[in-house]
Order: structure tokens, then C-alpha cells, then sequence
């Protein structure tokens, strides 16, 4: 069973391939149910290899849910759930369907979209009465367009909604660029059903990574990639901190620090949350965020990165504005001193506002005035 | 005899008319009140009643149908048409309706600056919510009127999905404004625009009424509009001068911004509107030919109304420069109004510009005041 294959990182699952991790049989469920290319098949197909295959444990996925006595027990209920619920979305009745949002593999470069932070983008509300003309709709788009796109996110609705948020039967459906089901969500489940089909989402997993405190990362699942510097994870003890290029904390800190993480570790107090990455990250993903400036730098305590088991290395350009991540990394490094780092960043930020009013000034109509900021004769 | 005042969008250009004893014609009065944005599409179309009965007959050469009518012709259409486009929105085999978009009364305090710089006070659907009917609708908008009426709670905001998540309880919010939106179910398209540069493309479906607060229909709207009254009016004078600091409440995100020239008194002056620098002007008509070429080869119509455009200097909320856009300040030099709002941070550099353009003060002082002022603007942004 490769369940390598699995990891949204590859540096992640390189990593761990490379000191020999061995899997318990929750872990490698997790690993199937985040995987972001893997098709709702290869995920059931490999849930029921873990069944087959791996030594049966008990679990406790977070600390909202009770302890489960047998991971095999729960990956039955959940391959069966999952199927309903496959099944739940395509009946039609009193409902409609939309493709609320897709995304492209590549984005077309003819297509200039100011500010653009993802591939994704929002769709319409063209309704459909049935998930199969909504498909073939997406089809016939691509066999028509060529459109490019890898992922559709497909909402079904209740017509008239009575009651609920959504109305009963409403969900959601991702669908790879072959319209194949990758993840299926029923927002109107039993209560039983309902704990089932959120558990693994919202459980928390402690894995070994490869990253170091100052290392530029990214997780190109997130829905706006945005590289950012590492810094620690939430779950780790002093010892961790440091073996990840942390600086030793003070003792007095260390044993706060150790004390908090042991007491977690015993009640099982993890959840989804501290699966983040905490990190520096440019305001607002460079956009400018609040400050309207895209130098700003600024530690995020709610995260960086949504999960750490998807990063890997950043290793695009660090041009513009990004030139900060680098002098952010290579201070947290010890590889330059304070002076280089402040004035580094504050020359970026310099070069950065010029830039703007570049721009600004290059998509100016009046040709004088372009020509003026341009340096030539009036 | 119709009060024509009322339905202009403007105060300040409404009290000019007045002051000024102006003689509207029929094709003026239909095209203001088509452009009306606070009154119902019923009150309308008795104003188009009133104004085939009152005023005299006249007559406009429609430029793209190539035809020579009689105003009164012209407004019967009108009418004719939106009450047929209505039925149509109001036939309901085989479509759904979403109430698309609704427009707070005022900014509720926890939504953030950035989103109303970019939206206004539109709140656009997330996650649209259908319906069979678009009574179905109104009731869904009519219970989420209450909820709002009486302060935000969670519990019922459960029952209300596809709006900016809400953060905090606000009594006394509410809407004054709702698209609803008619689209035909299985067909996989819609007729729709999209704004240039959009930073999140959206696409206003083109099949959609207009509420007031209280689910009121202000306007139907079914395919392209149609730019007949366009042709209607010819230049209505307005009071402000080159210089003067405006906002156009009627705009989707209202700002204000320093006026240089409107479009009909660029073309066809008559003194009201002192446009004393004509070398600018003439670099506006050479641009706007330009764009208008490009944009006929692109084939996309979001031209049509540019008749009406005004021009002026006005701040890119994204860099904080000063800025003329190609498409206008505004759409509509009629809708203008005095600003007297405060003019701190990015604004200040309105007052400027104002003050420079009047001769209020010399270049000197403007570019260092405006250098000292998106300073200060910067640090104060980097202290909150």
C-alpha cells in the first residue's frame, strides 16, 4: 500500500519515506481522507486497504469525539457513509444544482484579473435540475472551450428552503478535472451520520516534518498559495522547538511550554486547529491587507498555513515584495545581522511603493502625463 | 402638471433647476425620470403617463436605429416594454430565482472598510439560494427584513445562508436595496456582465428586478437595456465648476472625487460648466475615442451609457494615488452632489487638488502638502 502517494507534500512525504515512519492505521486514514488529487474511489479503495492490511487500534480523532475502540470499525461506517452520501447528492427531487466555483490547472494568460491571489473562480447561479445535466454541461464547456480547468466544487440546494441553513439535501460535490467525485459533503446528516462524516476532517495527527525555523514554504492546496517563513507548529515541546532551528527558551519558558504540551498530549486536546503552521507571511498574502501595503510582514497566531502536513519548500522566485520573506528567512537563519535585515526590508519596501506608482502611472490614458512620469520632454 | 424635481437623483442639480426656472422638454423628463433611483417602477410609468399627456411632442433621431420618432412614441414603448419585460420575469415555468445582491442603509460596524471600498454597501450572494417563485423570494427577503429589523441573532441567521458572514450583532441595520435574479434552469447560461478588472470576476446575471426596502419593485430589467432614452436628452445644465469636490450617491461604491468635465459639456458647451483647460479635454476625447474603438473590437458592451459620463480626479483605494479613470468618475453627471463629508486621510489630497485647480494655492504647496499627506496617511495606517 503506497501511502505516500497520498500526501499533498512531496517534501513531506519524502521525508518521512526516507526515516522509515511507520503508519498506525489512523494516521494513514487521515493521510487518504486530506489528500487533495486522490478520487472519492482511490480514497475508499485505500480506506479498505487499511482495514485489510494495517493493525486494527482505538482512536480519539479530536477532543469533541468520543473514543472509538476500533479505527476498522470507524473506516466501515465511514466508506458506507460516504457512499450514501454520493447518493444523497444525486437525488434531484425539489432541489437544483449550481457549479459554484472551478479552478484552472493553469490560469490563461490572456485572462488579467487585478489583485488575483488563486486559480480559482467563483461561477454564477445557472441552476441545473440534476447532477447529470450539470455535468454534462461542464463537459460540453470543455469539449467547447477547452476550458482548462482541474476542479469544480458543485452545490446542490433545496428549492424553497423551509428550514435549515442550507435546506435539506444540500451539499456540496468537488469533482476533478474529469469530473470525477474527489469529496462529497451533505450538510443535513443525522446526528450519528453527522459525527461520522466531520470526524477525520477535524482530527488532529502529529507527523514528523522536515522543516526548519526560517525555511520559505508553501501549501499549494490552500486556496490562495502564498509562500510564507516557517517558523514552529503549535504542538511541539521546547525539545522540538529547538531541534527545528529554534532558539533554546528561557528555562522558566521551556517548562511553561513542556507542562501545556504534556497536559494536551494526556487529554487529547488537539484538534484541527493546531494542525496550522505558524509562520511570517506578507500582509494579507501581498495584497496589501489592511495596511494597503504589501510589505507588510506579520506573524498570523490563527496561522500561516492551514495544515503543516501541506507544505513544502518554496522555491520560486523571491522577487518584488517577496525579496522580505527572504530577508525575514535569512535573519531567523542567523545568516545576516539586524542592520542587514532592517535595511533590507525597508529598501524593498521602497522599491515596492515605486513600483506601484509605476504601474500606476503605465495604465495612465493621458499620454502626457504617462510620457511626463516616463522622464521625457513634454 | 408632473414635479419632475423629485426624480432627480441629485439635490444639488435638482434646487440648480429650480433656481434656475429650467424648461425641461419631454425627452429631458423621461430620461430623468427612467433614471430615478429611488422611485417605483409604477410611480414611473405614471410620470411617463403624465409627461405624454402635459408636455409637447418632440423629436429624436435614435442614432442606432437610423429613425427619426416622436418622443411620445418613444415613451409609449417605453412603458409597453417594461411591462412586458415584468411579466416575463414574473413567469416562472422553468426558472428559479435567487435574490442576488442587497444594499445595507448604512455601513453596519462589523464589516470591514476594504470590503465597502470594493463593494459599497452591496452584499452579494455567496451561496445562492433558489426559489420557485418570486413571491417565494420576497417572503425569504421579507423574513430576513425582520430578523435585521429587530438586530442580528444567531439563531435565526441560521435560517438565512449566502450572505458576508456576520459578526456581530447590530440592531437597526437594514437593507434598503435587493437584486433578484431570474435564470433559466438547465440551460448553463445566463446573459450577464462582468466589471473590467474585477478583482473577483462577478457576473450580474442581466434577467433581474430592483427592490426598495420594502420589496417595492423599482426596475425590471430583462437582456441589454435598452439606450433609448439616451437619445432623449440633450445637455441639462448643472452648477458645478472645474475644481469643485462631488460624489454621486447613486454610484455602487459612492466616492468622492474632484470634478473635471462632464461628457455633454465637453461636446456641446454652453458656459454653464466652465471647462477652462481645453488642451486637457481634447487629450480626454482622443483617449476616449481610443478606448471606444477598443472597445467595440472586444465586443463588450458596458459602453452604452457614456453620454452621461463625468470626469474628475479621484483616489485608486488600492494605491492612494490620484487617479483619472478612462471610464469616468461617474456615470451620470446628473446624479452629482456637493460633497460636504469629512476630508481626512487618502481625501485630503481631494482638498488639494481642488484647492490647485481653483488657484486656492500654488504647485509648491500641493505637491508638498500631498507629499505630507500620504505620509502621515501611511504612518497612521502602520500605528492602527
Amino acid at each position: 500500500m503506497d501511502i505516500y502517494r497520498f500526501f499533498n507534500s512531496k517534501d513531506v512525504a519524502d521525508y518521512l519515506r526516507e526515516i522509515g515512519y511507520e503508519f498506525t492505521a489512523p494516521e494513514a486514514a487521515y493521510i487518504v481522507d486530506h489528500c487533495d488529487s486522490a478520487t472519492l474511489d482511490e480514497k475508499i479503495e485505500l480506506w479498505q486497504q487499511i482495514i485489510d492490511t494495517m493493525p486494527d487500534c482505538p482512536t480519539k480523532w479530536n477532543p469533541c469525539t468520543e473514543r472509538r475502540d476500533s479505527t476498522h470499525e470507524f473506516l466501515r461506517e465511514y466508506i458506507s457513509l460516504q457512499r450514501r452520501m454520493l447518493e444523497m447528492f444525486e437525488q434531484s427531487e425539489g432541489c437544483v444544482y449550481f457549479v459554484r466555483k472551478a479552478r484552472y490547472g493553469e490560469w490563461p494568460e490572456s485572462y488579467e484579473v487585478r489583485n488575483r491571489r488563486g486559480n480559482w473562480i467563483e461561477r454564477g447561479p445557472i441552476p441545473f435540475s440534476s447532477l447529470a445535466k450539470c455535468v454534462e454541461h461542464l463537459r460540453s464547456a470543455r469539449e467547447d472551450d477547452g476550458d482548462g480547468f482541474d476542479r469544480y466544487v458543485i452545490d446542490k440546494m433545496e428549492i424553497d428552503p423551509t428550514g435549515g441553513k442550507y435546506g435539506r439535501g444540500s451539499g456540496a460535490l468537488s469533482l476533478d478535472g474529469d469530473f470525477r467525485p474527489l469529496d462529497v459533503d451533505i450538510c443535513e446528516l443525522d446526528e450519528n451520520d453527522s459525527d461520522i462524516a466531520y470526524e477525520l476532517f477535524h482530527s488532529f495527527v502529529e507527523l514528523p516534518v522536515p522543516f526548519m525555523r526560517g525555511d520559505i514554504v508553501i501549501d499549494r492546496t490552500d486556496l490562495e498559495p502564498h509562500p510564507f517563513v516557517f517558523d514552529h507548529l503549535k504542538f511541539w515541546d521546547s525539545t522540538e522547538f529547538v531541534a527545528h532551528g529554534g532558539k533554546p527558551l528561557p528555562p522558566e519558558q521551556a517548562e511553561k511550554l513542556d507542562r501545556l504540551v504534556a497536559r494536551m498530549d494526556a487529554k487529547h486536546g488537539w484538534d484541527i486547529s493546531h494542525m496550522v503552521a505558524c509562520g511570517y507571511e506578507l500582509g494579507s498574502h501581498y495584497d496589501g491587507g489592511p495596511l494597503n501595503d504589501p510589505c507588510d510582514i506579520c506573524f498570523d497566531v490563527f496561522g500561516a498555513g492551514n495544515n503543516y502536513l501541506d507544505l513544502e519548500r518554496y522555491n520560486g522566485p523571491l522577487e518584488g515584495e517577496l525579496k522580505i520573506l527572504e530577508a525575514a528567512s535569512r535573519f531567523m537563519k542567523g545568516e545576516i545581522g539586524i542592520d542587514v535585515f532592517l535595511d533590507g526590508t525597508y529598501l524593498t519596501s521602497l522599491a515596492s511603493q515605486a513600483r506601484r506608482l509605476e504601474r500606476s502611472y503605465d495604465s495612465e490614458y493621458v499620454p502626457e502625463v504617462r510620457h511626463l512620469y516616463q522622464g521625457g520632454e513634454l | 402638471m408632473i414635479d419632475i424635481y423629485r426624480f432627480i437623483n441629485s439635490k444639488d442639480v435638482a434646487d440648480y433647476l429650480r433656481a434656475t426656472g429650467h424648461q425641461f422638454t419631454a425627452g429631458q423628463a423621461a430620461y430623468l425620470v427612467h433614471k430615478s433611483a429611488d422611485a417605483t417602477l409604477a410611480e414611473r410609468i405614471d410620470a411617463w403617463r403624465a409627461i405624454v399627456a402635459d408636455m409637447p411632442e418632440e423629436r429624436v433621431f435614435v442614432e442606432y436605429r437610423e429613425y427619426t420618432y416622436g418622443s411620445r412614441e418613444l415613451i409609449e414603448e417605453h412603458i409597453a416594454d417594461k411591462e412586458a419585460k415584468l411579466q416575463k420575469f414574473l413567469n416562472s415555468d422553468g426558472a428559479a430565482y435567487f435574490p442576488y445582491e442587497s444594499r445595507w442603509s448604512e455601513k453596519p460596524s462589523w464589516v470591514p472598510e476594504k470590503w465597502c471600498a470594493e463593494n459599497g454597501l452591496w452584499n452579494t450572494l455567496r451561496m445562492p439560494v433558489p426559489f420557485s417563485t418570486f413571491d417565494g423570494c420576497k417572503d425569504y427577503l421579507r423574513r430576513e427584513g425582520r430578523i435585521l429589523g429587530n438586530g442580528w441573532r444567531l439563531d435565526t441567521l441560521e435560517e438565512m445562508p449566502g450572505r458576508l458572514e456576520q459578526r456581530a450583532p447590530k440592531s437597526g441595520v437594514h437593507y434598503d436595496r435587493h437584486v433578484v435574479c431570474r435564470v433559466v434552469m438547465d440551460e448553463g447560461w445566463y446573459q450577464s456582465y462582468g466589471h473590467i478588472n474585477d478583482p473577483e470576476p462577478q457576473y450580474t446575471p442581466l434577467d433581474y428586478v430592483v427592490l426598495d426596502g420594502n420589496l417595492e419593485i423599482l426596475d425590471v430589467a430583462w437582456g441589454w437595456n435598452d439606450m433609448t432614452f439616451d437619445y432623449m436628452v440633450s445637455a441639462i445644465p448643472i452648477p458645478f465648476q472645474r475644481g469643485d469636490i462631488v460624489i454621486d450617491r447613486t454610484s455602487r461604491v459612492p466616492h468622492p472625487f474632484v470634478f473635471g468635465f462632464a461628457i455633454p459639456w465637453a461636446r456641446d458647451r454652453d458656459g454653464s460648466v466652465r471647462v477652462d483647460n481645453e488642451k486637457l479635454e481634447e487629450l480626454f476625447h482622443e483617449q476616449f475615442n481610443d478606448l471606444h474603438r477598443e472597445i467595440e473590437a472586444s465586443n463588450i458592451e458596458a459602453f452604452y451609457d457614456w453620454r452621461m459620463t463625468a470626469y474628475g480626479y479621484e483616489i485608486d483605494v488600492e494605491t492612494g494615488m490620484v487617479e483619472v479613470r478612462p471610464f469616468g468618475a461617474s456615470d451620470n453627471y446628473l446624479n452629482l452632489e456637493y460633497y460636504d463629508g469629512p476630508l481626512d486621510g487618502e481625501l485630503r489630497q481631494l482638498a488639494i487638488i481642488s484647492e490647485l485647480i481653483k488657484s486656492e494655492i500654488d504647485l509648491g504647496l500641493a505637491a508638498n502638502s500631498n507629499r505630507a499627506a500620504s505620509i502621515d496617511n501611511h504612518l497612521k495606517a502602520m500605528l492602527q
